[in-house]
């Protein structure tokens, strides 16, 4: 059996309730009929297929319940993934406050793993209280991508996923070129046992 | 703020309901009835059914488990089901009380009313039950309903380490898995793993994974938490997050475990547990030595030495975070640090100690902990206790005696650290924080001091009611791991017992759905007893048609009918009772406790306990218990094997 894809990439959204996660998965995902589980079990994903470069990838975007009850989300939340998408709403303050938190975390814990900052609702500018600048200017002191985006009116949705892909698919490559430089000898080990989780983490 | 569970909930059960299973492919299990109809929370509704009925099981005995929900706000809702052998149908009760035995317990109880024919006791006790004021923990519950009849059980108390037997849950998990194996699956809990527990029951997966968390104690699981995961589910265990889910064996099959990617899979039905990490190897040697000695030790079977082996070894790694409590001055808060947390460890203790650091079960933990000193709480839970009797024995030096005392004197002297000193209380315990960690000798007489300022700063308020050391939380405190702690399995009745296994069966061919179809349509007209013994619209309860859940909004001709009648009527029955409850809502339940507690004290308990032995002795039928005593060989209960026998045939 062949797969339908060349690559699976597991990405997660995170930032306050309210801020429009699952409108940008929605709004993002192939199918919107695959319900809504995050009221019941607390976690939700959407799965998008997209051609980049010439190569079909598989996004499955992960989304998890009451985020902001963590003063810092520690690293072992994100250990499995391919890249975290980092989502305030620009018409809330205390959202981009934490959601800097999170991100100073993640870069003490978490060098690798692939970033990008999302302000969303960016479709009223009169309630617009986080400016672009600011965020801009907090955005390359991380040395992260900054995308304001509008779930709603769909502006920019397509634009921000397309880039996080990208960066994942760079990664991979990056790790794979690594790998074949390096050849053997990091072959040999990675087959021993207990290593390649840590590796694979961020 | 660690804790998944609801803070004060308002009522002891949220919801009663009858769900049918699945018929075939096409027909997915839907509501019968539930109670009370006014119940409305569409998102639980629609999943219940399915929760209820995860996947395929072995029906031939009674069969009891518990499925979890988890909200928006990541807080817990428990949903109790009873399969009983031959019956189409489950009954399940959501509550937001972790309180496994006895709701069990309460299950059979109504399980044997609706054998019964007892459609108006049903009601009654479901009525009563769920007006019924939450009890102490730790005290016993009477539920009183119809002529004179009581269901009587048992609510755990959540202080208290969970014990074996009584605890079922942690029983069925240290029946079924060797204590290396649990050892291995508190490591990888303690690394935050991805971790599936297998089992052809579903008993035992509910009983373990509620189990295991409940060992991380005095932290709790802050991930993806399914005890029995629902077959159309199966997608979430490629969720790249830690987890801890519940799995069928027969579903886990089905699923590309390539997809699914590195995770710690416990087999329960065979002890066995496959991972790619080395987590416990990864544990302070000295550490994972006590823990096995501990284990090991022949009394340590019983009562709450298994429980309690975990938790020294929580003591060892963590018991001392108190010296790294710091006072910051700029906002005259108590703050954690975590260079002081490491350096205060032995050498070979810092490695697994730093990782520690990144765990969010202990990120969550020492929140929650600061949160209470900064709010001039002391806390005294058993996870406190341990740590001073092992600093004691010298595991924590000089300074932990110190805090001892501290804390002692704090309990003798003061006792009275009010929510409104709050802001005045600050410096006050930043001299406390402060001679503590400098390990200064004079502690003790300088928090006498202390605490004597205090106390006369109290008198000038004129503070009412001086409240002893906190145990936690409002009232669920170290709940964390919710400890339940006992409730005989066998029910107690006060009627016969029932005659027949089997209500629901019928001649070869038997459409469940056809006849629950006949009875819906009897609905209205009378109140006759039905041969399906449905609750009466007039109380409370309420019938759904299939997949009624689903088309809340869009309800059919039917339901719209009975939806308005029933709410109307219940208005009108339940009218003032229902003002009344929203407002206990309100009520700061600390203070309801003191009410528990005196009430449960004298006269109650008093005539609780004579009813209970009154009963006790009457009857015992098929609760899951006689499962695992059969199991173990152990024949304690002759009813409880009989009653075994009963569903084997």
């Amino acid at each position: 059996m062949t797969r339908e894809y060349d690559h699976l990439f597991k990405l997660l959204i995170i930032g306050d309730s309210g801020v429009g996660k699952s409108s940008l998965l929605l709004r993002f995902a192939d199918n919107t009929f695959t319900g809504n589980y995050i009221t019941t079990i607390g976690v939700d994903f959407k799965i998008r297929t997209l051609e980049v470069d010439g190569e079909r990838v598989k996004l499955q975007i992960w989304d998890t319940a009451g985020q902001e009850r963590f003063r810092t989300i520690t690293s072992t939340y994100y250990r499995g993934t391919h890249g975290v998408i980092v989502v305030y709403d620009v018409t809330n303050g205390e959202s981009f406050a934490n959601v800097k938190r999170w991100l100073h975390e993640i870069e003490q814990n978490c060098e690798v793993v692939n970033r990008i900052l999302v302000g969303n609702k960016n479709d009223c500018p009169d309630r617009k209280v986080v400016l672009y600048e600011d965020a801009k200017r907090f955005a390359d002191q991380m040395n992260i991508k900054l995308f304001e985006t509008s779930a709603k009116d769909n502006i920019n949705v397509e634009e921000m996923f397309t880039v996080m892909t990208k960066m994942v698919l760079q990664t991979k490559k990056e790790q794979r070129d690594r790998q074949t430089a390096t050849s053997d000898p990091v072959r040999l080990h990675n087959t021993k046992k207990g290593k390649g989780g840590k590796q694979k983490c961020c | 703020m660690g804790s998944r569970l609801r803070e004060n909930p308002a009522r002891l059960l949220e919801c009663w309901c009858e769900v049918v299973g699945p018929q075939g492919k096409d027909r997915p299990p839907w509501i019968l009835q539930k109670f009370p109809n006014s119940y409305n929370d569409k998102e639980i509704l629609k999943s219940v059914p399915q929760f209820a009925f995860p996947c395929t099981f072995d029906r031939s005995t009674v069969q009891h488990f518990s499925f979890v929900l988890t909200s928006l706000d990541s807080k817990w809702t428990y949903g109790y089901c009873r399969h009983a052998p031959g019956q189409e149908t489950a009954i399940i009760i959501l509550s937001h009380l972790p309180w496994h035995q006895t709701f069990y317990k309460l299950l059979n109880h109504l399980s044997e009313l609706m054998s019964n024919d007892l459609t108006s006791d049903l009601t009654a006790c479901l009525q009563s039950a769920y007006k019924s004021p939450i009890p102490h923990p730790g005290s016993d519950i009477t539920i009183p309903y119809g002529n004179n009849k009581f269901f009587v059980g048992h609510c755990p108390d959540h202080r208290k380490l969970p014990t074996i037997p009584e605890n079922r849950n942690l029983s069925e998990y240290y029946n079924a898995v060797d204590a290396n194996n649990m050892a291995t699956i508190f490591a990888s809990m303690l690394h935050e793993r991805r971790i599936i527990v297998v089992s052809k029951r579903v008993s035992r997966l509910s009983a373990c994974v509620q189990a295991a968390n409940a060992l991380i104690y005095p932290m709790q699981w802050q991930h993806i938490f399914i005890p029995v995961l629902p077959q159309h589910l199966t997608d979430y265990l490629l969720a790249p997050m830690p987890f801890l889910i519940g799995v069928s064996t027969a579903l886990l099959s089905k699923v590309q475990m390539e997809d699914v990617g590195e995770a710690v899979i416990l087999d329960a039905d065979n002890n066995s547990v496959r991972t790619p990490f080395s987590d416990l190897q990864a544990l302070p040697e000295e550490v994972l030595q006590s823990l096995r000695r501990n284990l090991k030790a022949a009394n340590n079977t019983l009562g709450d030495g298994v429980a309690r082996a975990f938790l020294r070894a929580l003591v060892q790694l963590i018991g001392n975070y108190k010296e790294a409590l710091q006072f910051r001055d700029q906002d005259k808060k108590i703050t954690f640090s975590k260079e002081k947390f490491v350096t205060s460890r032995p050498a070979h203790y810092q490695p697994f100690v730093e990782k520690m650091l990144d765990l969010q079960i202990f990120q969550q933990f020492i929140e929650e902990r600061l949160e209470r000193l900064n709010g001039g709480r002391q806390t005294s839970d058993e996870f406190e206790l341990e740590a001073s009797v092992y600093s004691e024995k010298g595991g924590g030096g000089k300074v932990k005696q110190q805090y001892k005392q501290f804390v002692t004197s704090v309990r003798k002297e003061g006792g009275a650290i009010v929510k409104t000193m709050k802001s005045k209380t600050n410096p006050a315990v930043k001299s406390a924080v402060k001679t503590v960690t400098k390990g200064g000798k004079q502690v003790k007489e300088r928090s006498r001091q202390t605490y004597k300022d205090l106390r006369g700063r109290l008198k000038d308020l004129q503070v009412p009611q001086a409240r002893g050391e906190d145990t936690g939380e409002p009232w669920m405190n170290g709940e964390g791991p919710k400890k339940p702690q006992s409730a005989p399995s066998s029910p107690t009745h006060s009627t016969r017992r029932r005659p027949r296994t089997t209500n629901f069966e019928g001649p070869p061919g038997f459409s469940a759905r056809a006849t629950y179809k006949r009875a819906s349509h009897n609905l209205r007209d009378d109140s006759r007893p039905r041969k399906y013994d449905l609750i009466e619209s007039g109380n409370g309860g309420g019938l759904m048609s299939p997949g009624s859940t689903d088309s809340l909004s869009t309800p059919s001709p039917q339901s719209i009918d009975l939806m308005g009648e029933m709410e109307e009527i219940i208005r009108a029955k339940l009218g003032q009772d229902g003002e009344q409850d929203d407002d206990d809502d309100d009520e700061d339940f600390d203070d309801e406790d003191e009410d528990d507690e005196s009430r449960h004290s004298s006269s109650s308990q008093s005539s609780h306990s004579s009813v209970r032995n009154s009963l006790g002795s009457e009857s015992a039928t098929g609760s899951t218990n006689t499962v695992m005593a059969a199991q173990r060989g152990e024949a304690d209960s002759p009813t409880a094997l009989q009653a075994s026998h009963k569903y084997a045939t």
